[in-house]
């Protein structure tokens, strides 16, 4: 026989029930303030309370309904140590139901860890994972994609091949890129824009404008590096695969929120990142400059001459435009020269005027 | 400590009166108080005004934790400091009942849907009762955190709507609108039951699953739970609603997801 406390709920019993001794025997219960008698297999078992940990036993007893609870979670793991689980119904049933209880807990704490844990490694491990994923987009849908774009490109502007001032980029830009996996095609924009910009899979245009400009060669290489390190990035694709993150993410974290909030969660979002490969491609591009023994105090030379032109308009040029903020930039650009010192590096020299009246004759679309 | 002694006063908006004799005391939830004697000290106290062995910190965590069933994280203490017996007057916070509570008749123990505590006696704990069963707190319409109240003596919880307590025996079960569930006792077990029929779910109004509670024990239940209150008012107020446009911003952003897939990683 053992001896348990017990909540008793019963007909002419509290509402919240009696507390009351109660006798375990070989194959029966017994409640001595009742005098009652129950054998197991009269009982069932259920899972019950506000934390659905609770085991209650009930029984019918001369038409009524009874039901007792142990008094306390030590009482109830005492009692249900000394219930048979064949004997009494649906025993078994309540051990599964509440283990599975902290099962479906344990899985949910593991699942959500795992995301969480996930999410901060690619947070952290940004970079990689990007590149890792753009590694995965073969060469061939870069270049269709770039070809794609250019065919667009073709019927809204004059696209220069050949000719003096196509001449003179693929000559700067074939010495940077000799050791690439692309096939570079160069291209001048009669657009009078300052502006250049690279496609994915090595096309890089380079506006009128910006030739006129652009004090030296040196400057014209520096943008020329900067735009190719876009391509050697594969900034373009990085920057749609963290498009479509951002979009999934802004989903999730948003939600209900209204359609401009959404639109202008992802641009703002977006626009940082962006901000981020311009700043890579500054980087790069420097270090591509002095590879090819290029002196590299062009690429600040253009950002100054770029800030000097557009000092008292409110729109800057648009090749700045959606770049970071020029003077942090050509701070940066100096302080990597201070600190990556090339002694054998050269300045380019180009015949600016007889390019620009190569130009000059090519007709302008629009 | 003598019983506390009150007269709940009013219809729909109601208040208690509280009776303290001296040197007995009171809590109440914050800005619930409407008048007191002159011989009443009020005073902050962090969360319940219970110790805790981790010393002030633990008390600070406490009163944190305390804060995630609705309530604020300190409560005002009343205290008759004269010889004489003096008042309380504490108000429900918006329109419904106020209902006491006599803990000692429930084990110690009720479990409240999150902010249901109005004011109580010195010694009674509010803490998080954690909904461990995935269904009802996704689906049983009081979430996942409700407040258990324990200690000894009256405790007085408020719900908007009028409030109905019944008593469950052993084997009674009760189908409940989700969100009407206001409190229950502890051996009172809270599930959900799925309606039975899409066409009920959908065209009923009453939601893809009821409430069930089953006995023992002690149920309170409220006919106009807040947020159908406040849908109503809202509705009124309101012509439009703003949150219209939300399938418009998912459908851009999903537009960009499905265009980078389509565009990078489609074989032609």
């Amino acid at each position: 026989m053992h001896d348990f406390q017990v909540n008793l709920f019963g007909p002419g019993l509290p509402s919240a029930g009696q507390l009351t001794q109660l006798k375990v025997g070989r194959d029966s219960l017994q409640v001595p303030a009742l005098k009652q008698l129950i054998p197991f297999t009269e009982l069932s078992a259920k899972v019950g309370g506000a934390d659905h940990n609770q085991l209650h036993l009930v029984w019918r007893h001369e038409g009524c309904s009874w039901l007792l609870i142990p008094d306390g979670l030590a009482a109830q793991k005492a009692l249900l140590k000394v219930l048979p689980d064949n004997a009494v119904s649906g025993l078994s049933r309540w051990k599964r139901e509440t283990l599975g209880q902290h099962l479906v807990w344990k899985t949910v704490v593991f699942l959500l860890s795992a995301l969480l844990i996930s999410a901060l490694l690619i947070i952290w491990r940004y970079d990689d994972v990007v590149t890792w994923i753009a590694g995965r987009v073969p060469l061939a849908t870069e270049y269709k994609l770039g070809q794609s774009i250019l065919a667009s490109l073709n019927t809204q502007t004059t696209l220069i091949d050949k000719g003096k001032a196509a001449d003179a980029v693929k000559k700067i830009g074939g010495r940077l890129t000799k050791a690439s996996p692309y096939q570079y095609q160069w291209r001048i924009s009669n657009d009078p824009a300052i502006n250049a910009f690279a496609l994915p899979g090595g096309i890089v245009i380079v506006n009128k404008g910006l030739l006129e400009k652009s004090g030296s060669a040196n400057e014209l290489a520096g943008v020329l590096a900067h735009e190719i390190q876009h391509v050697e990035q594969r900034h373009a694709l990085k920057n749609m695969i963290t498009s479509s993150g951002i979009a999934a993410a802004v989903m999730l974290i948003l939600g209900d929120a209204n359609a401009v909030m959404m639109i202008m969660a992802h641009q703002v979002s977006a626009q940082y990142f962006s901000r981020q490969a311009e700043v890579d491609a500054d980087m790069k591009g420097l270090d591509l400059l002095q590879k090819n023994k290029i002196d590299p105090k062009g690429l600040s030379a253009f950002f100054k001459t770029m800030q000097e032109a557009y000092k008292n308009k409110a729109q800057g040029p648009e090749w700045l435009s959606s770049h970071p903020d020029t003077g942090s930039r050509i701070r940066a650009v100096e302080d990597y020269m201070k600190g990556h010192p090339c002694q054998d590096c050269e300045n380019l020299t180009w015949n600016k005027s007889a390019i620009l009246a190569s130009l000059a004759k090519e007709p302008v679309k629009n | 400590m003598a019983q506390l002694n009150y007269q709940i006063i009013g219809g729909d908006l109601q208040y208690i009166n509280i009776t303290l004799e001296s040197g007995q005391e009171a809590i109440a939830e914050q800005g619930a108080m409407m008048y007191v004697d002159k011989d009443i000290a009020v005073s902050t106290i962090l969360g319940d005004g219970g110790a805790s062995r981790l010393g002030g910190l633990g008390r600070f965590w406490n009163a944190i934790k305390r804060s995630l069933t609705g309530e604020s994280m300190f409560s005002s203490l009343y205290r008759n400091t004269s010889l004489k017996p003096q008042t309380v007057a504490i108000a429900a916070p918006g329109p419904g009942e106020i209902i006491p509570v006599n803990l000692a008749e429930h084990g110690g123990v009720v479990i409240c849907q999150k902010g249901a505590y109005l004011a109580g006696e010195k010694g009674q704990r509010v803490q998080i009762a954690f909904q461990k069963r995935m269904r009802v707190g996704f689906f049983g319409g009081e979430g996942f955190i409700m407040q258990k109240i324990t200690g000894s003596g009256t405790v007085f919880i408020h719900a908007s709507g009028s409030l109905k307590e019944i008593v469950l025996k052993p084997n009674d079960e009760l189908k409940v609108d989700t969100g009407c569930l206001v409190g229950i006792s502890s051996t009172v077990r809270y599930d959900i039951k799925y309606t039975g029929s899409l066409k009920n779910s959908i065209f009923g109004g009453e939601g893809l699953f009821y409430a069930t509670v089953s006995g023992p024990g002690k149920v309170w239940i409220q006919s106009l739970p807040m947020n159908r209150l406040s849908k109503v008012l809202m509705g009124a107020a309101l012509t439009g609603s703003h949150n219209r446009t939300s399938w418009a911003g998912k459908l851009y952003l999903l537009g960009i997801i499905i265009f980078v897939f389509v565009a990078l990683f489609a074989k032609k």
